[in-house]
């Protein structure tokens, strides 16, 4: 994974009103407090969004270099799919050779392997997050919280960003009182990952 | 920048709000439109929170926002706005009437797209569709640049040498709606590198600043050299003062950099990898910065190839590129923008400022990017590889050419059909 310059490729998938935009703020912002990372970047898809239409949030994290580019990320590092119902095969193809896919599913990673007919080597996390917050009556206007428990699972895959950097991103972007409670979830949530190395 | 250093992590827009909140402006008027309007909102919340003294003009349009601010201006107030593309096309009248009352009004452009057909993302149409009203202009790689050249821009447009008003651009969305690190000043920094505005005119008395007057010239009464007297003097003064504040530009550059240890370039121009580079990528904002990732790939492929990416727009900084492109042999220029009707316009712009030179190098134009389509580092470097390739058989191309057009993707090209007349 990352490129020669250290530059790590995130890309998240999702619905508007999930929180995508939200999810690659707090993903740099960690990266950025936890020291292991020189410099920053994270954008939405651009333009007008709506509610329920598939987005994208993009963010990118370098270890020794300056960020300089500013196109979309078409070969992502890291895949991070809020809603299973905007994957397909071209998001699936597009994640780099030894990147990862992170989705939030019922189904294991060995049933995506062959579900999505995955043949390039990548790692495939899953975590049940829907479930995860039916079971614990997370909502917030009629959807499940998923985007800061899926950030507990980003941690799992992904070295040099730890579940405490994550954390404290969380409480600095959203404040105290919501962000203790969130960065909780991502705790939790950090607990239910099912790994895949394909 | 390392993470202990004090930072926000934040929007490009909002760097420019707490830069504003930085230079303590009084007096904002605005009208929000895509992608500016956070920078305004920004200002509002800093205002209600009375984290900043200001007053906020609440007004029906972006001529209005303007006329605002050339009146709070004139009467000797820290005076700031911000727009975007339809917003600014919309300004235009007054974009002149403050350049010629010679105030230091700062305003922002989040660069975008004009109509039609409707787009609201970025490309730099607008920023230099208003060159020519005598606005001081420059132009932003990084949320930090914007920051940072904000605060350079109310002590250099409040300059009692330059008093001319000023336009910082940075792309919509890809820096407007990016966030990135972004290091904050303490205050009395700011307060000790912005000194207070000092009032240019009195609109009681009209010696203070001969001539200088924003209802009217003064001595409105026929004469034998025309029915507005002054007014070509006083023009001249304008184009004057444009032209020296280069020296103003570079020296409170300089005095930022010494002040806050970061700088950008020499305050005109950034230069990457250009020692012993004998072609170059010249280009403005996010083409500029996306260009340094194809100045890295090509010189890993053996090509000796460099970037300038222009900072300061307005007064164009003519001899300072002479001196740069004297040895150069090819220059590829990239624009966000057309000239309709001729070609890219900071493709012209350098070709004038370069025809004093003995040896002129063979250069290139291309427009990229248009209404926010993605500039990829790829297509860039097809556009140098041309150029390239073209200056080895001694071509020149009358067409401009368009670099990442989509014409069969979206049908734009008739099935089975050839492309006939350019169409």
């Amino acid at each position: 994974m990352t490129d020669a310059d250290g530059i790590t490729e995130i890309v998240i998938y999702g619905r508007g009103g999930q929180g995508c935009v939200l999810a690659s703020q707090i993903i740099v912002e960690a990266a950025y407090l936890s020291g292991n990372f020189q410099d920053v970047v994270a954008f939405p898809s651009f333009g007008a969004e709506r509610r329920g239409a598939p987005v994208q949030a993009f963010a990118r994290i370098s270890k020794n270099k300056k960020i300089w580019t500013r196109a979309e990320i078409a070969h992502p590092d890291i895949a991070m799919v809020l809603d299973e119902t905007v994957l397909n095969q071209i998001i699936v193809d597009n994640i780099k050779e030894n990147g990862v896919l992170i989705i939030n599913s019922d189904k294991s990673p060995e049933e995506i392997k062959d579900y999505y007919n995955i043949t390039h080597k990548i790692r495939i996390a899953s975590a049940n997050i829907s479930k995860f917050c039916y079971d614990k009556d997370l909502y917030i206007e009629g959807l499940p919280i998923i985007n800061t428990p899926i950030l507990g699972v980003l941690t799992e895959t992904l070295e040099s960003l730890d579940l405490d950097s994550i954390k404290k991103a969380i409480i600095k972007v959203m404040g105290k009182e919501k962000g203790e409670f969130n960065s909780s979830l991502a705790e939790e949530a950090s607990k239910l990952t099912l790994l895949l190395n394909c | 920048m390392n993470a202990s250093e004090e930072y926000e992590i934040m929007i490009g827009n909002h760097a420019a709000a707490y830069a504003c909140k930085g230079a303590k402006v009084q007096v904002v008027a605005a009208y929000p439109i895509t992608p500016q309007s956070p920078v305004v909102e920004k200002i509002s919340y800093f205002i209600e929170s009375g984290e900043l003294n200001a007053r906020m003009v609440r007004v029906e349009s972006e001529q209005s926002a303007l006329v605002a601010c050339v009146a709070a201006s004139a009467t000797g107030v820290r005076t700031y706005t911000a727009t975007s593309s339809h917003g600014l096309m919309l300004m235009y009248e007054i974009l002149c009437w403050a350049a010629g009352n010679r105030l230091p009004i700062v305003m922002n452009i989040a660069t975008r797209a004009v109509g039609a057909p409707w787009s609201v993302w970025t490309d730099h149409q607008d920023a230099f569709t208003v060159r020519d009203t005598g606005w001081l202009q420059m132009f932003c790689e990084d949320n930090q640049e914007i920051y940072d050249t904000n605060l350079q821009a109310f002590r250099i447009a409040e300059d009692p040498c330059v008093y001319v008003p000023t336009l910082v651009s940075y792309d919509g969305y890809i820096l407007s709606h990016t966030f990135m690190p972004v290091r904050l000043e303490p205050q009395s920094r700011i307060d000790d590198f912005i000194p207070p505005l000092k009032h240019h005119l009195n609109l009681g008395d009209m010696n203070v600043v001969k001539g200088v007057c924003p209802v009217t010239t003064p001595h409105v009464v026929k004469r034998e050299e025309g029915t507005a007297p002054g007014y070509y003097e006083f023009r001249y003064s304008l184009q004057r003062a444009m032209e020296h504040s280069i020296e103003k530009v570079v020296e409170v550059h300089d005095l930022f950099a010494e002040k806050f240890g970061r700088s950008y370039g020499n305050g005109i121009y950034k230069a990457y990898k250009m020692e012993d580079a004998d072609i170059v990528i010249f280009a403005v904002g996010s083409v500029a910065s996306e260009s340094r990732l194809v100045i890295d790939k090509l010189r890993a492929k053996g090509i000796k190839i460099g970037l300038i990416s222009l900072k300061l727009f307005r007064p164009f900084p003519a001899k300072h590129l002479r001196e740069v492109f004297k040895d150069i042999k090819t220059v590829v220029v990239f624009d966000r923008d057309v000239g309709y009707g001729y070609e890219g316009i900071l493709f012209t712009e350098l070709k004038s400022a370069l025809y004093q030179l003995k040896n002129r190098p063979f250069i290139k134009g291309y427009i990229v990017g248009l209404g926010g389509r993605d500039v990829k580092a790829d297509d860039l470097i097809n556009g140098v590889l041309r150029t390239i390739e073209l200056e080895k058989k001694n071509e020149y191309v009358e067409q401009t050419e368009f670099i990442g057009l989509k014409l069969d993707e979206l049908d734009f090209l008739k099935k089975g059909g050839k492309v006939e007349n350019g169409r």
